[in-house]
């Protein structure tokens, strides 16, 4: 778990990686995060660097942008959670951006979503169509690209009920192979039943199940 | 009545502490950017106001920021300009 000032979201995080995955975890502060370390990165979410500017814009200019991206050149799985999908779109590394609601509001609420076309380390246990339920909490969630036949060229992960305006309700997009995953979701906090409120189930295994399995057997 | 196009600036007094500014400043000297001596954070509104004239237009917006306290004079500093003009009530520029 790669830590910023104002990540706020990496405890529980770690956690669901140990007690899910049941892999180690470490939470490394940014200035520290050597890539060759690590299996798999995790950016948490929070409120990096106070959302300055934007959110994720000031983290997305720190070296530990350089390990990631050199992590991913050499095939290490990164996920962003949240904050950390704002960052990996800030540095470019996963495509469009990340726009206020369009309601205005922050949202904290529990929905469901769709896994299209999953593959990669972090999806490898899902099914096409998959429905699973998580949390969101987020202003700043309101995806936008271009191009979405580029973004469908990946595994994505799409909103059944849009709650932010995102275009083609899309919750977490992917680069091409799947080995770099981000979504607005926070699959940490539906990681147990006991998470998950009347209606919803803790989708969020699905993520800490397949990055087990993908690190343990390939994907 | 012709339409003006006001840009209104809203920061924190000289004298207040802006985090954001100082901190979005501090990490871009960081980066390379080292001729950067400050930076100011704070919010701006576009506004397209009905007015007799350009001069009315600013005073309309600087009455609008002041009573409904967008701009709070306690704490910040207001800054109105004229984007653009157009006699024919239709709004160019930007």
């Amino acid at each position: 778990m790669v830590k910023y000032p104002g990540t706020n979201c990496e405890e529980e995080t770690a956690f669901a990686v140990k007690q899910v995955a049941g892999l180690e975890s470490s939470i490394v502060w940014h200035t520290e995060l050597h890539w060759r370390l690590w299996d798999a990165i995790i950016i948490p979410g929070g409120f990096s660097y106070g959302d300055y500017g934007r959110a994720g814009l000031i983290a997305s200019w720190t070296k530990s942008i350089d390990e990631i991206r050199e992590a991913i050149d050499n095939g290490t799985p990164v996920l962003g959670i949240c904050n950390g999908f704002q960052v990996l779109v800030e540095a470019g590394i996963l495509p469009g951006a990340l726009l206020a609601n369009s309601n205005g509001s922050f949202i904290a609420r529990w929905l469901w979503l769709r896994i299209r076309r999953p593959r990669g380390p972090w999806l490898s246990v899902a099914t096409e169509s998959q429905l699973v339920s998580m949390p969101i909490a987020h202003a700043e969630g309101r995806y936008y690209v271009n191009n979405l036949d580029e973004v469908r060229q990946g595994p994505w992960i799409e909103y059944l009920e849009n709650p932010n305006g995102s275009i083609a309700n899309l919750a977490g997009v992917s680069s091409h192979d799947g080995l770099v995953l981000g979504l607005m979701p926070h699959p940490e906090r539906a990681a147990f039943p006991w998470q998950a409120p009347p209606g919803y189930t803790a989708g969020g295994r699905l993520i800490f199940e397949s990055i087990s399995q993908s690190l343990r057997n390939g994907w | 009545m012709p339409v003006y196009r006001v840009l209104m600036v809203v920061t924190n007094k000289e004298a207040a502490r802006d985090p954001e500014g100082e901190t979005l400043a501090h990490e871009l000297r960081k980066q390379g950017y080292s001729y950067i001596v400050s930076l100011r954070a704070g919010k701006s509104y576009i506004v397209d106001i009905e007015a007799a004239s350009a001069e009315k237009a600013i005073l309309l917006v600087k009455e609008l920021a002041s009573r409904s306290r967008l701009y709070n004079p306690v704490v910040h500093d207001l800054r109105v300009l004229l984007l653009a003009e157009n006699s024919r009530g239709k709004v160019s520029g930007d």
